[in-house]
């Protein structure tokens, strides 16, 4: 009797099941095979419990030839992409001060200067003055490393004389100092600067593209 | 090749100084000191030097060599907006005088202002500033206590410090005492000298310079100690005011390289030339 009632209410139950659209309530119809004695034929449909997903679904084989092909294509399309990034990279980037404006190259046959040939004096003034700024440049160059050589061996001295004093102190002296790197220095300038000056243009702010 | 004995000496001094790297040198206790027996008194001594703040004059083959430049690079360069305008400005003027004022439109763009005028204003309001002087009034006087005098030049200073019952005139010196290093000491030493607002940069742990002075005789006898080791070390003056204290220094200066000679005593202005920059 219990069972004939369980029966009906289960046949009620699929059809509502039914009504409601199966996959909205999270519920699967399943056909039990428990022993089951009755008087009718009974269909034996019950709703299992709310399952919270879909049964999965049968892992195909796949041949795997095909599974190394796809690898394969998977990593050429990775390879080509880094390539492509890092030739972007290795472009120069455009400086925009070393670029004609679009105005200037549009008018570059008008903008050219005549062009005035030298003659022989100028051409032989223009000479000799370039081989005296290399020889100035040179002395001014040698007397540099001499002056420089002076000073560092004056160093080497005050350490050797230190070292021989006291051990401990030549051992702090030769301690890195970690506030002397960066130095910074704005260096002289045409003229000196003037107390209190407002200048009438104002500030400048740097607005240079950087790629990073 | 034959080396003569000095060249040797030379050759062998340097290499073993240099040969030996830093750290190995650390790693190895030294053996004891070979010179006058009896302890010394470790003095460290401040070069405290102002940096030039104006460039030099350009000298005859740099200000030559500086039109050439400027000479070249304007045979190379194409014409600017400016030029291109006052070329226009002049042929407008041309055409309108060929015309004899007929045209309105001509005589219109030539009433406008022309490259030639906004040249004349530009020099008019540049003629309006007034750079500051690169020969101060502190050099026309020759006021050594100045910073602003030699603004081309590096100054150093130089102090005349108080020596038991006289002065003399040095670089700021301190005794070093144990538990400092010789930086900190040359620190403590500034301050001590020229006040505690003074702002400078000490360039290092390592010290520049090396002098050695023996007392006299009372002195030696007093002290204990045969003499003093002085260790020199360069600041750069960042900013701040330098006030010598009374007690400790009666009289100060600001001198170029050149000027140390007047001042100090041969043997330790030739210890001190040898750590100094002297173009200027």
């Amino acid at each position: 009797m219990a069972l004939s009632l369980g029966l009906s209410t289960v046949q009620r139950l699929a059809a509502n099941v039914l009504d409601m659209s199966l996959s909205r309530s999270l519920c699967a119809l399943t056909i039990s095979t428990r022993r089951v004695i009755s008087t009718s034929s009974p269909a034996a449909i019950a709703v299992s419990h709310p399952l919270c997903a879909e049964p999965l679904k049968k892992k195909k084989r796949i041949d795997p030839a095909v599974v190394r092909a796809r690898e394969e294509r998977r990593r050429r399309k990775l390879e080509k992409a880094i390539r492509r990034l890092e030739k972007s990279s290795r472009q120069l980037k455009p400086l925009a001060e070393m670029e004609l404006p679009r105005e200037v190259r549009a008018e570059l046959s008008e903008r050219r200067r005549p062009a005035r040939p030298l003659t022989t004096e100028e051409a032989n003034e223009r000479f000799d003055l370039m081989k005296e700024w290399t020889r100035h440049r040179r002395e001014q160059h040698v007397a540099d490393v001499a002056v420089l050589r002076r000073i560092q061996e004056s160093r080497a001295k005050a350490l050797r004389e230190l070292r021989a004093e006291s051990f401990q102190l030549y051992c702090a002296a030769i301690e890195e100092d970690p506030d002397l790197v960066p130095w910074a220095h704005s260096g002289p300038t045409l003229t000196p600067p003037i107390d209190g000056y407002d200048a009438p243009d104002g500030d400048y702010v740097d607005t240079t593209r950087r790629w990073e | 090749m034959r080396l003569t004995w000095c060249s040797r000496r030379l050759l062998l001094g340097g290499f073993q100084f240099s040969c030996r790297t830093l750290s190995q040198a650390a790693r190895a206790e030294p053996a004891p000191p070979a010179g006058q027996a009896g302890p010394w008194h470790l003095y460290t001594a401040v070069c405290l030097q102002r940096l030039p703040v104006v460039a030099p004059p350009l000298s005859d083959t740099e200000r030559r060599f500086a039109a050439l430049l400027r000479q070249l690079e304007f045979e190379r360069s194409l014409k600017s907006s400016h030029e291109i305008r006052h070329e226009m400005d002049i042929a407008t003027a041309e055409a309108l005088r060929a015309s004899e004022g007929d045209d309105p439109d001509l005589a219109e763009a030539a009433s406008l202002q022309t490259a030639a005028d906004f040249e004349d204003a530009c020099a008019e309001e540049l003629a309006g500033f007034e750079p500051a002087p690169t020969i101060t009034e502190a050099d026309r006087a020759g006021d050594q206590r100045s910073l602003q005098r030699r603004l081309s030049s590096r100054l150093v200073l130089v102090v005349q410090q108080r020596l038991g019952a006289g002065t003399s005139w040095m670089l700021p010196q301190g005794r070093h005492q144990d538990g400092a290093t010789l930086r900190q000491t040359a620190e403590q030493t500034l301050q001590a000298m020229v006040g505690p607002n003074v702002n400078a940069q000490f360039l290092g742990n390592a010290p520049w310079g090396f002098y050695k002075y023996k007392y006299p005789k009372p002195l030696q006898q007093e002290s204990g100690a045969v003499g003093g080791k002085v260790f020199f070390y360069k600041a750069v003056l960042r900013g701040g005011s330098v006030e010598p204290v009374a007690d400790r220094v009666a009289d100060h200066r600001w001198l170029t390289a050149a000027e140390l000679g007047g001042q100090l005593r041969s043997r330790y202005r030739r210890a001190v030339h040898r750590l100094l920059i002297d173009h200027d």
